[in-house]
């Protein structure tokens, strides 16, 4: 068993092949790691080795290759399962199961949770204001941030102090920005209703929270003012990696402003932008602490987004199993978008 | 954490409590039962207590006051102790907490519940009927305590003292403006009106959709004309709403009061913003630490004279999570203990309310503020909030509260409000 054996007899063949970089011939280049042509566990046409031998510590010896691999997989295999793929698996139980304050398990009814939240009034008010929150956010903080980036993206006195300074929403907890801004839109004494009436704009205070339009605005401006500055600096860097040459080069040609913004600008802008927008769905759609601090879902569930009816069903009407219905609609819409995101930026980098 | 430590915990006491068995029976002590032997103080138990008074600084006297009731208890009880595992309520966080720590098994060994939710935990069977422990302090109790102890004719556990909501008012702003504290609607209508100026509204209360916030506060306006929340379409239920939505309509209470739960209100009346607020015994100390601040406290005003002020009960139930009969029998020693009359005149003074055992009211009248003498009045018609709703209670106070605020902003009339809540109760009452 514990005879030493020869270096040579333990090392497979393929220990030799060599990794090897191949550069494509082309405008693009790409790198491809090449592999082994026998990469595997495959020992036919070999002598016959120590994997033959019984007993696991031979095979381990002589998969060296496979047991390294397996050593790199199991941990990230493991954190997977335990902490997304269980919790989902869990999530989609609680959801076909009648559960209620105390989430163990609860006898099976099919969709019904699901029936019931689309029949629900609530769930579709949820459903109508998260698509106006996720079109209205995206657009404004993807315009301003733009505006922003390109603003910055012409070097000035002081320029990347205040381009530093761009980031600070975005460093906020959502919680403290929210209990702010609760507190600047509030009818007596808040600050926004106070400098419209000294400026007379207005000649009563607006009560941002006593409808749900206003409610609404009020989560979505916040939202972008949140979103600006996330949007603004990929944005920005994405501007920076358009080389300037090209627009140099097509303004020697002749080719106007607008025209130089239109087809070499957008273009080149167009990976980054996908991203932007990608990531800020995933972002937006989930917005939750904010929604909280600034209306809890209110007046009348008049700002309640899907994640806000979510949490509210499973932990404060305790239908633990309507909740985990909600939830997963929401977690499907993610799940489409992220897959859309992921195949965007594949291509973008087989494209580039 | 808590849970963990708790279960960990848990192994180690069962380990031990075998293992102390096990020893017992070998040398031969004969002629005592497991329970007795909790009796008789020989086995060291630890009494895990949760409850959400997590710090003076957030709760005030009652952290101490407990602290101070358990060293008692330790010292006349040798062999128990108790060992404090309190979780921070901030919105909903002490009732998810617990509703985790019951799906995992791990509640403790005496839990402190908001009553509204007692319903709730013993329709899983998770909660001790303390009359299998022996004979309880019940009978003690005042009448409404006495029914909101009980789920289904079952004692769970025992609410030691309690509290409602009543009028609020600034004696200065009422003195500027000659005004005595309104008894009606209408004169409370009249004179949130004439109170309100530039410098502050007439009055303010919580608005918001949430746990213990606007259908708390709207209860006594309800009940007290007749109407009720399983019945929200009768004229009694929707001239109440039709109340609140002329205050509105009026500009007496600041509109933003849809969005706030019970603090806002006080902050608002204590910084001089409004000359009354609907509001419980709570606020007592910060409002008494307020400079320059003179109030009065009356009893929540009637649509007609000779109506009796319905006040919501509120306060805590101490209930023993099943776990072992040692265990249990320790925890149900430990609540009588607390429902002792002087007891329970210290708890009740430290929380800012009022006690439930009714030998101990006198004493405690010795020393309270005769504020709390509107409180004590409404009481007297109090409401247990989950004596017909039981465990249906908080998706019924959802409901109800929905539509009180789509009256408020408007989005309906107060009749066709309450229709739509009436159908959504309904709903809630069929058993969807």
């Amino acid at each position: 068993m514990n005879r030493k054996l020869p270096r040579e007899e333990l090392t497979p063949p393929e220990r030799q092949a060599t990794w090897s970089v191949r550069a494509k011939v082309g405008a693009n280049e790409a790198l491809t790691l090449a592999r082994p042509a026998d990469y595997g566990h495959d020992t036919s046409g070999r002598p016959a080795g120590p994997a033959r031998r019984a007993g696991p510590w031979h095979w381990m010896r002589s998969h060296r290759r496979q047991v390294t691999l397996l050593a790199f997989v199991v941990p990230a295999l493991t954190y997977v399962i335990l902490f997304f793929v269980y919790p989902l698996i869990y999530g989609f139980m609680m959801s076909v199961e009648r559960i209620g304050f105390i989430a163990q398990s609860g006898p099976y009814i099919g969709l019904h949770n699901y029936i019931v939240e689309i029949n629900d009034p609530v769930t579709r008010e949820a459903l109508t204001n998260t698509a106006i929150f996720l079109v209205a956010s995206l657009f404004f903080q993807f315009t301003i941030g733009f505006g922003i980036a390109s603003y910055f993206s012409r070097r000035f006195f002081l320029s990347r102090f205040l381009r530093s300074l761009i980031i600070i929403p975005w460093l906020f907890p959502p919680i403290a920005s929210g209990t702010i801004f609760a507190i600047m839109f509030a009818g007596q004494g808040g600050i926004i209703d106070e400098t419209l009436q000294s400026l007379h704009l207005i000649s009563s205070p607006i009560f941002w929270f006593d409808s749900s339009f206003k409610a609404m605005f009020v989560i979505i401006f916040v939202n972008i003012w949140i979103g600006i500055p996330f949007n603004a600096v990929l944005l920005y860097s994405g501007l920076q990696d358009i080389p300037d040459e090209l627009r140099e080069a097509s303004a020697l040609d002749g080719a106007s402003a607008w025209q130089r913004f239109r087809y070499i600008t957008v273009p080149l802008l167009r990976p980054v932008s996908l991203i932007v927008i990608m990531l800020g769905i995933i972002y937006t759609v989930k917005t939750f602490d904010l929604v909280v601090v600034l209306t809890n879902g209110g007046p009348d569930n008049g700002s309640q987004l899907m994640s806000t009816w979510a949490y509210t069903l499973a932990f404060q009407n305790f239908q633990t199993g309507q909740g985990a219905a909600v939830a997963n609609m929401l977690f499907v819409f993610c799940m489409i978008v992220a897959f859309f995101y992921i195949r965007a930026t594949r291509r973008e980098v087989a494209v580039a | 954490m808590i849970q963990k430590r708790n279960f960990a915990h848990r192994i180690v006491r069962g380990r031990l409590l075998v293992a102390l068995l096990a020893a017992s029976s070998a040398v031969g002590v004969l002629g005592i039962t497991t329970a007795q032997a909790s009796a008789s103080s020989r086995s060291p138990i630890v009494l895990t207590e949760t409850s959400y008074y997590t710090s003076v600084a957030s709760n005030g006297a009652i952290y101490t006051a407990l602290n101070t009731v358990f060293s008692n208890f330790e010292k006349t009880h040798p062999g128990i102790t108790i060992k404090r595992e309190d979780i921070v309520n901030s919105g909903n966080s002490y009732l998810t907490a617990v509703a985790a720590e019951a799906a995992a098994g791990n509640l403790p060994d005496v839990l402190m519940l908001d009553n509204p939710t007692v319903p709730t935990l013993a329709s899983y069977g998770e909660l001790t009927p303390l009359s299998t422990l022996g004979p309880t302090a019940i009978p003690t109790l005042g009448a409404a305590q006495q029914a909101e102890a009980k789920f289904n004719g079952t004692i769970y556990g025992y609410p030691l003292y309690t509290n409602t909501i009543a009028l609020f008012y600034n004696k200065a702003m009422l003195a500027a403006a000659k005004i005595q504290p309104p008894t009606t609607w209408a004169q409370l209508l009249t004179d949130a009106k004439a109170l309100t100026n530039a410098q502050h509204y007439g009055i303010a209360f919580s608005g918001e959709t949430c746990a213990g916030c606007n259908v708390w506060t709207f209860i006594p306006f309800l009940l007290s004309n007749g109407g009720s929340l399983t019945h929200l379409t009768t004229p009694q239920s929707v001239q109440a709403l039709a109340l609140w939505t002329d205050l509105t309509k009026e500009g007496a209470i600041d509109k933003d009061f849809t969005n706030w739960n019970q603090g806002q209100p006080e902050a608002e009346f204590a910084a001089g913003k409004a000359a009354m607020m609907i509001n419980g015994p709570w606020f007592f100390p910060t409002l008494n630490s307020v400079k320059g601040l003179s109030y009065g406290v009356v009893e929540i005003p009637v649509n007609t004279p000779g109506q009796n002020v319905v006040g919501p009960i509120g306060g805590e139930v101490w209930t023993i999570p099943k776990s072992n009969p040692t265990i249990e029998k320790a925890a149900y020693e430990l609540l009588n203990y607390m429902a002792k009359p002087s007891v329970d005149a210290s708890l009740a003074t430290a929380s800012g309310d009022i006690p439930t055992v009714q030998s101990a009211l006198p004493t405690w009248q010795k020393t309270a503020s005769p504020l709390y003498a509107p409180l004590l009045a409404e009481l007297k018609h109090g409401f247990v909030r989950t004596s017909t709703l039981g465990v249906l209670y908080p998706r019924v106070e959802t409901a109800v509260g929905n539509g009180i605020v789509s009256a408020l902003i408007g989005k309906q009339t107060p009749a066709a409000a309450f229709a739509t809540a009436q159908a959504n109760v309904n709903s809630i009452l069929e058993g969807n």
